[in-house]
C-alpha cells in the first residue's frame, strides 16, 4: 500500500510539473513572482518526495526537473534563479550539517572561510541525516522571503518618493504598483505612465493607480523625450537583473533609461532578488534574453496580404546597459549596479551557473 | 402550512440536483477528436509513404502542432483517428513525448479501411468513448486559439432553456476572418456562409468553387430578420461538437464528410430540429493544412510567429535540440554548420546537423536535419526535409523536397516542383514547372499504350538528368476521392500569383494554351481520321470539304490553324503509309497525294496570307518529324510546282525573323530559295530585256 501511495504522489508532483512547464510556454502565468513562487513550492514538494539523503542526489533531481522547466521558457529566467537558490541551500545545509555550527560564529574570517570551504565541499555524496528536514525548512524560509519580496520593497517607498514629485513609469509592473501605492498613502506626487505599445499594459497601470487616487498621467512611447525634462525620478521595474547590473526589461526601457540619462533624472529600478540572474548579455537577439512574440499585437492576422510582405517582429524586452541605472530597490535594501556581482556570488554557488 | 414544508423539500431536491450536476461536471472529461487523415490524395505522391500528418511542419510532425494545440488548451483526452498508415501514426504517439503527457491521454484509434471522415466518426461512435462535448479537428490543424472560451460558448448554449433553436445546437464551427486576397485563402477552402447576427446560428454553408453566382434559399432570408452574409472567412473545420453528432452521422451513413453533414442539418433544420452554430474567433491564429499551397502558408505563419507559441524555438524534440531564434526571423539549431559567405536572408529555419556550403543563399524556407547544401546554392521558398542532399550551384525554387532526396550538381529546380522521398535529379538539368515525382514507378499503371519501362527510365533519364531516379507522379483520374470534383490548387500557381501577379497571369495563360493544344491535337487526329477514310471511301471534294469544316467548328479551332493542319495531315498521311519506304517512294506518294486533293487545298488556301500559315505549319511539322525535316525542301518544291505556294510566299517566309529554332530550317531550304530568286530575277530580266 505505501508504495501505491508514493507513485501516485510522485504521478501528481509530475503532473504539477507539467502543468506548470505548459503554462510556462504558453506564457499564461502573471508576474516573475508567481513564477518564482510556483517554482520553489514544486521544488519543495520535489525534495520532500525525493528519498535520498545525501546532497549529491537530492540535488540531481532538483536540477533534473529544474532543467525541464527552464526549457520550457528559455525566457523566464526567475525559474532558473530559483532552482540555483535551492541547490545553494542544499549546499549550504549540507556544509553546515558536516561542520555543525562553526560558520555563524565568526563572521570576520567569512571570505577565508569560504575559500577553504571550497575544498570541503567537493565531495557531497556523504550521507547526512536529517538533511532533507533542515533543507525543506530553509526552502519555507526562501517562500517567506518571496512572499514578503514585495512589501519589504513597498517599505521603502517614502525614502525615494518625496511630495510633489512628478514620477514616470512604463508598463505594468506589481512592484512598482505596490511601491507607488505605499508613497501615495502618505504623500502626494504625481505619476506619468508610458503606455508601451504594443501591449499597453502601461493603461492598465494607469487605471489601477487613479482609482488609488494618485494624480496619473498616460503618454505614448514616443513622448517620452519631450516629457522627461519635467520628471523628477523614474521608477520602473524589469523581469531580470543581469549579471552584469543591467537589465532586462519591458520593451522601451532602454529609450527612457536613455531620456532619463540626457536630463541626468535618476533612474530608480524596484526589483526583489528572486529577479537576479547569472546570466550575462551576449547578443541581443538570442534565445535566453529575449522573448519574440505573435506580432498579432502589431497587425491583425486579417492584414495578412500586408504581413506577408513584411517583417514584423514583436519582441518583448529590452536590455538596459547597468551605466543608465542610478539605483536597485530590492528586498534587502537600495544596492548600486556595481554591486550586483556580490549580490550574486551570495545568492548562488558558482558551480551552479551553468546547470 | 404545507405549501411552505413541501417547498423546503423542493429546495432541498434542487440543491441536492444542483450538487450532483457540479459533481458530474467537475467530472467532465473534455474530450477530442483528431482525424489523422484526410481522404484525399492532394499530397500525393509524398503521402504513399507516410501519412499526412506526420510530415514535418517546420521541422516537426504536423500532428505534433495539433495535439500540443488541444493539450494547451486543456484537453484531457484524445482521440487519434488513424486510417492511412496507421501503423506509424500509432508508433508516433508511441514513441514521442505524447506517451507520458501527464495531463492527457492519447488514444489512437486505428481503422484502415475507412473511407471517409463519416465513417471514422461511425467506427467512434461504434466504441461509445465520447461522453461529453467534445471537439473535432483534423490531424493536421495548427492553431492557438482559446478553445476553453469556445467550449464554455457552446455548453452555455445548450443550457440555455428560453430558446430552443439554442439548445439543439449540435456543432459549433469556428472561423478566422481572412478576407479575400489572404494568402492563406485557397479555392479548396473557400466558403460563402449565411448566419443569424444574434445568435450567431448557420442558416445557409457553401463551398464557392470558383462560381460566380451563389444561391441563397428564400427561406434563409424570409424567416430571419437579421441576417449576416459572410465571404470573408477561413474554414480551418475545428468545431465543438455534441455527443450527438456521433449519433447524427451513424443515422446518416450518406455522411461522408463535415460538408455532408452541414448540409443535411441545414436543410432538414424542421424536421430534425437540430441547429448548427458557428463562432468567429478574434484573437488567436488557426490554419489547416489542406493542400500544398496551406501547407506553403502555414509554414510561413509557423516561421513568422504567428502561431506563437507554436513556433520553432519552443519545440523540443525526442533529441531535446534547442533552436535558436535571431533577427529576421531566423532559425538555426546548435549544431548547424554554416560555411564563411552564406547568407540566411530571412524566414529561415534551419534543422540540426545541416551543413551548408560557401556563397550559398536562403531566403523563406525550411530545411530539415542533417541536409547537406553544397556551395553556391539558391533556395527560395523551398521546404527541404530531413537528409536532403543539394550539390554545388543549384537553384531550388518554390518546391518541396523530402526526406533523403538527392539534387546533383547545377539543377535547377523550378516553381511548384515535388521531389517526394529518394528521388534523385540531375546533374545539369532543369525541373519543368509543377512537376511531382517519386523515386519508383507507377505500379498500377498498366494501360497497354502506355509507355514500357525501358522507355520510361529513358525519358527520366532525359528530363531528369544522368544520374536521376525519378519518375513523374500522376495523379489518379478516376479517384473516388470525396472532393476530386473540387479545383485542385496547384500548389506552383497559388505560389507564382503570391510572388508576382504578372507571372501568374502569364502561367494561367500557358495552362489555357495547353487546353487548346489539347483540341488541336483531337481536332488534328480526327482530320486525319476524316482524310484517312476519305481516301478509301473516296469521297468527293466538296462532301470532304464539308465534313473537315464541320470538324472545325466542332472543336473550335481558328481558320488560321486549319490551314496549316490540313497541309500537315495531307502530308502526313502518304507518309505514314509508305513508312519503310525509301524517301524517293515516300515524296512520290506524297505529290500524288497533294496532286489529288489540289482542289481540297485550294479551297482553303487562296491567298498569301494562308499560304503563309501553311509554310509555318509545315515548319513545325519538320521540327517534330525526322523525315519531314529531311525532305522539306523537296515537298516545297512539289507544293511550288502544284501552284499551292507562290514564289513570293516562299520567299517572304524565308525572309521573316524567326527564333533559333526555325533558322536550321531555313537555312536548309536555302538553295530552293536561291533558285527562285534567280528565277524571278531572270524572268524579270527577261522581262525587262523584252521590253
Amino acid at each position: 500500500m505505501p508504495s501505491g501511495g508514493e507513485t501516485e504522489k510522485a504521478e501528481e508532483l509530475n503532473e504539477k510539473l507539467d502543468a506548470f512547464a505548459r503554462d510556462l510556454k504558453q506564457g499564461s502565468i502573471e508576474g516573475s513572482y508567481n513564477v518564482a513562487y510556483r517554482t520553489v513550492s514544486l521544488l519543495r514538494i520535489v525534495i520532500a518526495q525525493s528519498k535520498c539523503s545525501s546532497a549529491k542526489d537530492v540535488m540531481e533531481s532538483v536540477v533534473k526537473e529544474g532543467k525541464r522547466l527552464i526549457a520550457a521558457q528559455q525566457s523566464e529566467t526567475a525559474v532558473g534563479n530559483m532552482v540555483r537558490r535551492v541547490l545553494k541551500i542544499i549546499r549550504e545545509e549540507y556544509a553546515s550539517a558536516l561542520r555543525g555550527k562553526s560558520e555563524e560564529g565568526d563572521p570576520q574570517e567569512s571570505l577565508h572561510k569560504m575559500l577553504l570551504a571550497e575544498g570541503q565541499l567537493d565531495d557531497l555524496s556523504r550521507s547526512v541525516p536529517n538533511l532533507k528536514a533542515t533543507v525543506l525548512d530553509a526552502i519555507s524560509e526562501l517562500i517567506i522571503e518571496l512572499e514578503n519580496s514585495a512589501d519589504n520593497i513597498a517599505g521603502q517607498a517614502l525614502e525615494h518618493i518625496h511630495a510633489n514629485e512628478v514620477i514616470l513609469t512604463a508598463g505594468k509592473s506589481k512592484t512598482v504598483e505596490a511601491f507607488l501605492k505605499k508613497a501615495a498613502k502618505k504623500r502626494k506626487f504625481q505619476v506619468i505612465v508610458v503606455e508601451c505599445a504594443p501591449f499597453y499594459h502601461g493603461q492598465a497601470l494607469a487605471m489601477s493607480l487613479a482609482r488609488a487616487n494618485i494624480e496619473t498621467t498616460v503618454i505614448n512611447d514616443s513622448a517620452v523625450f519631450a516629457i522627461m525634462s519635467r520628471v523628477n525620478k523614474v521608477i520602473i521595474g524589469t523581469h531580470t537583473v543581469m549579471a552584469n547590473g543591467g537589465l532586462k526589461a519591458v520593451n522601451g526601457s532602454h529609450a527612457i533609461a536613455l531620456a532619463a540619462k540626457h536630463y541626468s533624472v535618476p533612474l530608480l529600478v524596484c526589483a526583489a532578488m528572486f529577479k537576479l540572474s547569472p546570466k550575462y548579455l551576449c547578443s541581443y537577439d538570442q534565445d535566453a534574453f529575449n522573448k519574440f512574440v505573435s506580432p498579432k499585437d502589431v497587425m491583425n492576422f486579417e492584414e495578412g496580404e500586408i504581413a506577408s510582405r513584411v517583417q514584423i517582429d514583436n519582441p518583448v524586452f529590452d536590455y538596459v546597459p547597468p551605466e543608465l541605472v542610478t539605483l536597485y530597490v530590492s528586498n534587502i535594501g537600495g544596492n548600486a549596479p556595481s554591486y550586483v556581482y556580490r549580490l550574486l556570488s551570495e545568492f548562488y554557488h558558482p558551480e551552479d551557473h551553468e546547470l | 402550512m404545507n405549501s411552505p414544508g413541501s417547498q423546503q423539500n423542493n429546495m432541498a431536491s434542487k440543491g441536492k440536483g444542483k450538487q450532483r450536476g457540479e459533481d458530474i461536471q467537475q467530472e467532465d472529461v473534455f474530450q477530442a477528436v483528431v482525424i489523422a487523415d484526410s481522404f484525399n490524395v492532394r499530397f500525393a505522391p509524398i503521402t504513399n509513404e507516410k501519412p499526412k500528418s506526420l510530415l514535418p511542419l517546420a521541422n516537426t510532425p504536423i500532428l505534433d502542432y495539433t495535439l500540443e494545440f488541444l493539450v494547451s488548451a486543456g484537453v484531457q483526452e484524445i482521440f487519434v483517428f488513424c486510417c492511412h498508415l496507421a501503423d506509424q501514426v500509432r508508433t508516433h504517439l508511441r514513441q514521442s513525448k505524447w506517451s507520458e503527457c501527464s495531463s492527457c491521454t492519447i488514444t489512437p484509434v486505428l481503422s484502415e479501411s475507412c473511407m471517409s471522415m463519416g465513417d471514422a466518426l461511425r467506427e467512434i461512435h461504434d466504441k461509445s468513448v465520447i461522453r461529453n462535448d467534445f471537439v473535432l479537428v483534423f490531424g493536421d490543424v495548427v492553431a492557438n486559439i482559446r478553445l476553453q472560451d469556445i467550449l464554455q460558448e457552446h455548453k452555455n448554449r445548450l443550457k440555455d432553456k428560453t430558446c430552443p433553436k439554442n439548445k439543439n445546437s449540435v456543432m459549433t464551427m469556428i472561423f478566422q476572418k481572412v478576407p479575400p486576397g489572404h494568402r492563406s485563402r485557397n479555392k479548396e477552402d473557400d466558403i460563402f456562409l449565411a448566419v443569424d447576427k444574434s445568435s450567431n446560428r448557420v442558416l445557409h454553408y457553401q463551398r464557392v468553387r470558383d462560381q460566380s453566382k451563389l444561391q441563397i434559399p428564400v427561406d434563409v432570408l424570409a424567416d430571419n430578420s437579421d441576417v449576416l452574409l459572410r465571404y470573408d472567412l477561413l474554414d480551418s473545420q475545428i468545431s465543438v461538437c455534441s455527443p450527438e453528432l456521433l449519433s447524427l452521422f451513424k443515422d446518416n451513413f450518406d455522411y461522408l464528410n463535415r460538408d455532408h453533414f452541414v448540409k443535411g442539418i441545414l436543410d432538414n433544420e424542421d424536421i430534425m430540429e437540430k441547429t448548427i452554430h458557428m463562432c468567429v474567433i478574434n484573437d488567436g491564429y488557426m490554419g489547416r493544412i489542406s493542400n500544398l499551397q496551406m501547407y506553403d502558408s502555414v509554414s510561413r505563419d509557423v516561421v513568422c510567429r504567428w502561431s506563437y507559441p507554436l513556433v520553432p524555438d519552443t519545440q523540443t524534440d525526442e533529441g531535446g535540440q534547442i533552436i535558436s531564434h535571431s533577427r529576421h526571423n531566423v532559425y538555426t539549431s546548435k549544431d548547424v554548420m554554416l560555411a564563411k559567405g552564406c547568407v540566411l536572408e530571412q524566414n529561415v529555419l534551419v534543422g540540426r546537423g545541416t551543413r551548408i556550403g560557401n556563397n550559398t543563399r536562403i531566403t523563406d524556407s525550411v530545411i530539415g536535419k542533417d541536409c547537406k547544401i553544397g556551395n553556391k546554392v539558391v533556395i527560395e521558398n523551398a521546404y527541404i526535409w530531413d537528409g536532403v542532399t543539394v550539390e554545388d550551384d543549384c537553384t531550388v525554387n518554390t518546391a518541396v523536397v523530402c526526406d533523403k532526396a538527392v539534387i546533383y550538381a547545377t539543377t535547377t529546380v523550378n516553381p511548384g516542383c515535388v521531389l517526394s522521398w529518394n528521388v534523385k535529379v540531375g546533374p545539369m538539368v532543369t525541373i519543368a514547372t509543377g512537376s511531382r515525382l517519386q523515386a519508383t514507378k507507377d505500379m498500377d499503371d498498366d494501360f497497354g499504350d502506355e509507355l514500357t519501362e525501358a522507355d520510361q527510365d529513358a525519358v527520366s533519364m532525359i528530363n531528369y538528368g544522368s544520374q536521376s531516379q525519378a519518375f513523374l507522379y500522376q495523379p489518379p483520374e478516376d479517384s473516388d476521392d470525396e472532393d476530386s470534383d473540387l479545383v485542385q490548387d496547384m500548389f506552383g500557381h497559388s505560389i507564382q500569383s503570391e510572388t508576382s501577379s504578372e507571372a501568374s497571369s502569364l502561367s494561367e495563360e500557358s495552362s489555357e494554351d495547353e487546353g487548346m493544344l489539347d483540341d488541336e491535337e483531337l481536332f488534328y487526329s480526327e482530320l486525319l481520321d476524316t482524310l484517312v477514310k476519305a481516301k478509301e471511301d473516296n469521297y468527293n471534294t466538296e462532301n470532304l470539304i464539308l465534313e473537315i469544316n464541320s470538324l472545325k467548328h466542332t472543336y473550335n479551332i481558328a481558320i488560321r490553324d486549319l490551314y496549316g493542319m490540313v497541309m500537315k495531315g495531307l502530308i502526313e498521311i502518304p507518309l505514314r503509309a509508305s513508312d519503310n519506304l525509301d524517301p524517293g517512294a515516300q515524296l512520290l506518294s506524297v505529290k500524288k497525294n497533294i496532286a489529288r486533293y489540289k482542289a481540297l487545298i485550294m479551297n482553303y488556301i487562296k491567298n498569301e496570307e494562308s499560304q503563309l500559315d501553311c509554310l509555318h505549319a509545315l515548319e513545325d511539322f519538320a521540327l517534330s518529324n525526322k523525315t519531314v525535316n529531311s525532305v522539306l525542301v523537296k515537298l516545297l518544291h512539289i507544293l511550288y510546282d502544284a501552284d499551292v505556294l507562290s514564289e513570293n510566299v516562299l520567299i517572304k517566309w524565308h525572309r521573316m525573323d524567326k527564333e533559333d529554332e526555325y533558322k536550321a530550317i531555313k537555312k536548309q531550304v536555302t538553295p530552293l530559295i536561291k533558285w527562285l530568286e534567280e528565277a524571278e530575277e531572270e524572268t524579270s530580266d527577261e522581262e525587262i530585256g523584252s521590253d
